[in-house]
């Protein structure tokens, strides 16, 4: 209790680093998720991720307006990594501030 | 202290958390051995010599391999290192060595992110950096893909490999005389070598099985190509390509391709970090 309770804000860090991971895996999801264009009410119906869509669509993209909508959500993939990110690194900080840096002795 | 104060619940309490922690670590041994098996049970039986040897054949033929796409993920992995491993590897000796300020934590912080980076995306942006220059796909840009992953991954391993060096070796070149660039290069790097090398082969077994960024870059062939001006054939890529297909022959190359590539990353692994492993005993005196 005492060890799980002192490292909670690292372990937190890890889940969410994890999340960030998942949240923009690409191949393994895309074979899978049906790769529907619409908002499925089922979790059990095909439905799509922002990474699959481009994934998709990119290389049969002949419009410019297509291409660059395939960008923006790259982009807004990026901006929700970099947020996720530097949520679990304020995290981890949290933990390892009290400790000392690692020394070389 | 006697079994019997401590209390049949507490007892009971322990045994159960200890049992739950050590099964949840065996469903993290068997997740790897179920998808082992079962693209042994799926892949065994198309891998054959022709698979190794020869080009994809055109549909309804039966035959042919991913001999090509073989060349090409060591082709666009041999590109990739060119650009990465070099930056990689001088970024991660600026953390260890000089890396204790603003600029050494905003490093840091910036490789974390990089990693985390999704890989379609990094895919993007080689997409707009090198296809749309050269106008084709190519080998090449596949490569600066791969290696735009890699540095993030190669610097931090470098770095942590440096720091492992004691301080005392460094502390007995400057009591020499020795510059600090010296130091670093023929001491400090030479000792972590094994270290960084582990690091760097580990790096290129994890890429190799990269999909997404080069979706946009290298495209995929099915034809031979030496050419790192050519679109080229990878073979996690030809995996996807063939499963998403519906031939049944495309279907059993895409397994046998998947067995292949997990083989090949399971040994690089397991290989390296075997050699690597002797060497921290061999050093450790």
């Amino acid at each position: 209790m005492a060890v799980l309770r002192n490292a909670r804000a690292g372990i937190m860090g890890a889940v969410i680093l994890g999340l960030g991971r998942g949240l923009g895996e690409t191949m393994a999801v895309t074979m899978v998720i049906g790769n529907n264009p619409a908002i499925a009410k089922s979790l059990l119906a095909p439905g799509y991720t922002m990474a699959s869509v481009i994934a998709n669509e990119f290389n049969e993209a002949t419009s410019d307006l297509h291409r660059s909508a395939l960008i923006e959500i790259g982009l807004a993939l990026f901006i929700v990594t970099i947020i996720v990110n530097i949520l679990a690194g304020l995290m981890v900080w949290t933990v390892t501030r009290g400790t000392p840096a690692r020394t070389n002795a | 202290m006697p079994k019997r104060q401590i209390g049949l619940r507490r007892q009971m309490t322990d045994y159960f958390f200890t049992g739950l922690a050590a099964s949840l670590s065996v469903v993290v041994v068997c997740t790897l051995v179920a998808i082992f098996a079962y693209l042994i049970l799926k892949g065994a039986g198309s891998l054959n010599w022709s698979f190794l040897t020869q080009t994809p054949k055109p549909v309804g033929e039966v035959g042919g391999g991913m001999a090509n796409a073989l060349l090409g993920s060591i082709m666009i992995l041999g590109i990739a290192s060119l650009f990465g491993v070099p930056i990689g590897i001088g970024a991660g000796i600026y953390l260890a060595e000089y890396g204790r300020n603003r600029l050494g934590q905003l490093v840091r912080f910036t490789s974390d992110v990089l990693n985390g980076v999704p890989s379609i995306v990094i895919g993007l942006v080689a997409y707009g950096l090198v296809v749309i220059p050269q106008r084709h796909f190519s080998a090449f840009a596949g490569g600066v893909a791969l290696a735009i992953m890699m540095v993030p991954t190669v610097a931090r391993t470098t770095e942590q490999m440096l720091l492992l060096v004691p301080h005392a070796v460094r502390e007995a070149a400057f009591g020499l005389g020795i510059p600090q660039w010296r130091t670093t290069i023929f001491i400090t790097l030479a000792t972590a070598r094994a270290g960084i090398i582990t690091g760097v082969m580990l790096a290129f077994a994890r890429f190799a099985g990269e999909t997404a960024p080069l979706m946009f870059t290298a495209f995929g062939n099915q034809f031979w190509s030496y050419s790192a001006r050519e679109p080229i054939a990878a073979l996690p890529l030809q995996i996807f390509t063939y499963a998403i297909t519906p031939y049944d022959d495309w279907h059993r190359q895409a397994w046998a391709g998947a067995l292949m590539l997990v083989i090949l990353i399971v040994g690089t692994t397991t290989l390296v970090r075997f050699v690597f492993m002797r060497r921290m005993l061999g050093g450790a005196r």
